[in-house]
């Protein structure tokens, strides 16, 4: 049963205000207008909604995926896979190597399965943007209240000393043997008990995900969440962008069903791919001719490590600390244990080997290493569809067998027996001696295992309409009633987990509407 | 759930598959179908275009030993367990789109494997009584914040809005 506010596709002819009429080739169309449509229910389109609608406006959410509550996650991951990701998780990023990305696709968008860290963005990135993009009023003491309201509502804090597993202290103490700066996750999570299932659905309820958090404050102040609904198009009269348009998903199967809802102003949060995506089908060109280009995607990679002892890492809070002494290196490292079977997934090798690895996954550390990218890829509109491409540089590769390399260190010095390596055609590693050897191996591109969650940049925002797609608050140049909230407005990567710095550039998007609409504060 | 369905003749394919990729463990723990189902299933979470070239990757692995005479004309599906696992060796050695895809396949297939009750019993791996055991426990311990943090996410808090519109229309122009 859904709450008050959130309707499936069958609930359409009971939502208030909405008009069905036949179309002239069979099935219906349905139409609704509002003030603001919002296009995602992610870290971006969530908070739009929430401000919005407690500041007067009348809101409608329309979200790709269905709705799913606490009591439906679970550790079964393929069900978590068809109902919360986009594409089963399986999205890649052509290129040498190709990196795999995923990306929520449910009501609460990546939230859903992030894995809760909360960060705000670092001080010299809000610098550089403000100095290299003329985003305006945009200095940390400017933000400052924006982060605070954002980690208020997220109950962001640091975790109970008991929901800290092994793999996550074991990282900690080889970091700290060898003298590496670590430092606590900062989680959205209240009183998080540490059942590591934050990529398949918090099933405690102790992240504070969009989905406990800011969409039921929309629907609290009157905001309408709308399930299934795929938008395909934008209407528009020329320069004016006047609401959109789409169809909704029936897994089932059953007549066809158009919508199209009309709206003063419409906010695109679909992510980084699918918002550039919506935009170029959508016939949109800005001046700059930015729109998809600049993605940046912190590509990571990850290591396995085998200890003598029993580490059971699901036991315990995902990503407790992070090694931070490379921060300015332009890496991080943290433990991120994963089930079973997306180790075997991961792994290079198949056979006996395989699973004679993988009959010690209770002894197993999974390690990860994140890199702040260089480069920039792409997102193109194929018929319809994204066609991501990105391509890792030598400098970028290198990196990422430096940091693979510390990685390893931190966990022999902890005490590993064997690390298995992301690169195909590398030995496993047994020694310190064996972790030097990795340093002087070239290992190609194409050798190399690498995945993303974060996706960013391809609708950047600043000061200079021939440069970036949006201005410093989200609105897209030369197109009035558009407005983009959610990561792709980053002007560069942030070397942090992207989803507070989302959060609070939507916070901006939704203030700046506000004054638009002229909504006195404090409206309701 | 997705009610994604192989063609019987790759269903066939996958089943040879299972214990090449997991070892002849899968056979004797009795679950290759229930493997080929999990590797259905996760299949169905794909979109159209993906399946469409695990599909054409399935044919391609079923019929191209055929070519061999050491094989007698027999397809993938056909071959001997020793047969089939140095078809499949021979394949994961080759180079770029072909190697890739081999090991999409295999992805799928541990993947299924894992995913099994069974599999994870004998790992030891059983999340759902620890998530079960700390769900109450949170609930018991920590009732009072829980309901005072659901009001404060409900209770009237304007956004601060600091910026007068003449000064944003100044930034916009």
């Amino acid at each position: 049963m859904s709450p008050r506010g959130i309707y499936s596709r069958a609930d359409w002819p009971q939502i208030p205000d909405v008009r069905v009429r036949p179309r002239r080739f069979g099935g219906e169309l349905y139409e609704l207008s509002c003030d603001v449509v919002v296009v995602g229910s992610g870290s971006g389109g969530a908070v739009v909604a929430a401000e919005l609608a407690e500041g007067g406006l009348d809101v409608v959410v329309l979200e790709e995926g269905g709705y799913y509550a606490t009591e439906d996650f679970n550790a079964d991951v393929t069900q978590a896979l068809g109902r919360l990701y986009r594409d089963g998780g399986a999205q890649m990023a052509l290129g040498t190597p190709p990196v795999t990305f995923a990306e929520g696709r449910c009501v609460g968008g990546s939230t859903v399965i992030n894995g809760g860290m909360t960060w705000r963005t670092p001080e010299h990135v809000i610098r550089r943007w403000a100095d290299d993009h003329g985003v305006a009023h945009c200095s940390p003491d400017e933000l400052l209240p924006h982060f605070e309201r954002v980690e208020g509502y997220l109950s962001a804090g640091y975790q109970d000393p008991e929901s800290i597993g092994r793999d996550n202290t074991l990282l900690k103490e080889g970091a700290e043997a060898l003298g590496y700066d670590t430092i606590p996750n900062i989680r959205n999570q209240l009183h998080c008990p540490g059942s590591n299932n934050c990529a398949f659905g918090c099933p405690t309820g102790a992240k504070q995900s969009t989905l406990l958090t800011y969409l039921p404050r929309a629907l609290h102040y009157g905001a309408r969440i709308l399930t299934h609904c795929r938008v395909d198009n934008l209407l528009r009269k020329r320069k004016q962008v006047t609401g959109v348009e789409g169809s909704l998903a029936d897994p089932a199967g059953g007549k066809t069903r158009r919508f199209k809802v009309h709206a003063r102003e419409v906010v695109i949060s679909c992510g980084a791919v699918q918002t550039p995506n919506l935009l170029l089908r959508s016939g949109l060109r800005t001046p700059s001719g930015r729109i998809g280009r600049g993605l940046t995607l912190h590509p990571n990679t990850k290591v396995v490590a085998v200890f003598d002892e029993d580490v059971e890492g699901w036991k315990g809070v995902h990503q407790a600390y992070q090694v931070r002494e490379f921060e300015e290196d332009g890496f991080l490292m943290a433990a991120v244990n994963v089930p079973p079977s997306i180790v075997a997934m991961t792994l290079p090798y198949y056979g006996r080997k395989m699973v004679e690895l993988l009959d010690q996954y209770k002894q197993t550390v999974v390690g990860g290493v994140l890199i702040e990218d260089t480069t920039s890829g792409r997102v193109r509109s194929v018929a319809g569809l994204p066609v991501t491409t990105y391509q890792i540089t030598a400098e970028d590769r290198e990196r990422i067998v430096r940091g693979t390399a510390i990685l390893c260190d931190v966990l022999f010095a902890a005490g590993a027996k064997r690390i298995v390596l992301p690169f195909e055609g590398v030995p496993d590693l047994y020694s310190k001696a064996d972790v030097q050897r990795l340093r002087e191996t070239t290992i190609p591109g194409s050798a190399m295992e690498v995945v993303t969650v974060h996706i960013m940049g391809t609708a950047a925002m600043g000061g200079d309409p021939t440069r970036h797609v949006c201005d410093s608050y989200g609105r897209v140049y030369d197109f009035a009633g558009l407005s983009v909230a959610d990561a792709s407005l980053f002007p560069t990567p942030i070397g942090v987990n992207p989803m507070e710095t989302i959060m609070t550039l939507a916070t901006r998007c939704a203030t700046h509407l506000l004054d638009r609409f002229a909504v006195p504060a404090g409206a309701r | 759930m997705s009610s994604f369905t192989l063609p019987a003749r790759l269903r066939e394919t996958v089943r040879v598959l299972v214990p090449v990729i997991c070892t002849a463990e899968a056979q004797a723990m009795g679950i290759i179908e229930d493997v080929v189902h999990g590797v259905e299933g996760f299949l169905g979470t794909l979109p159209a275009h993906l399946q469409t070239g695990i599909l054409a990757g399935l044919w391609t692995l079923e019929l191209t030993p055929v070519a061999d005479p050491r094989n007698l004309g027999r397809s993938f599906s056909r071959l001997s367990p020793e047969k089939a696992q140095r078809s499949f060796d021979l394949w994961w050695r080759l180079p770029g789109p072909t190697h890739q895809l081999v090991r999409a396949l295999k992805m799928f297939v541990s993947f299924a494997f894992y995913e099994h009750p069974k599999v994870r019993e004998r790992l030891g791996y059983d999340p759902e009584a620890y998530i079960a055991q700390m769900r109450s426990k949170r609930l018991s311990e920590h009732a009072d914040a829980i309901a005072a943090h659901q009001e404060r996410i409900l209770a009237p808090n304007p956004v601060p809005r600091p910026l007068p519109v003449v000064e944003l229309e100044e930034a916009q122009s």
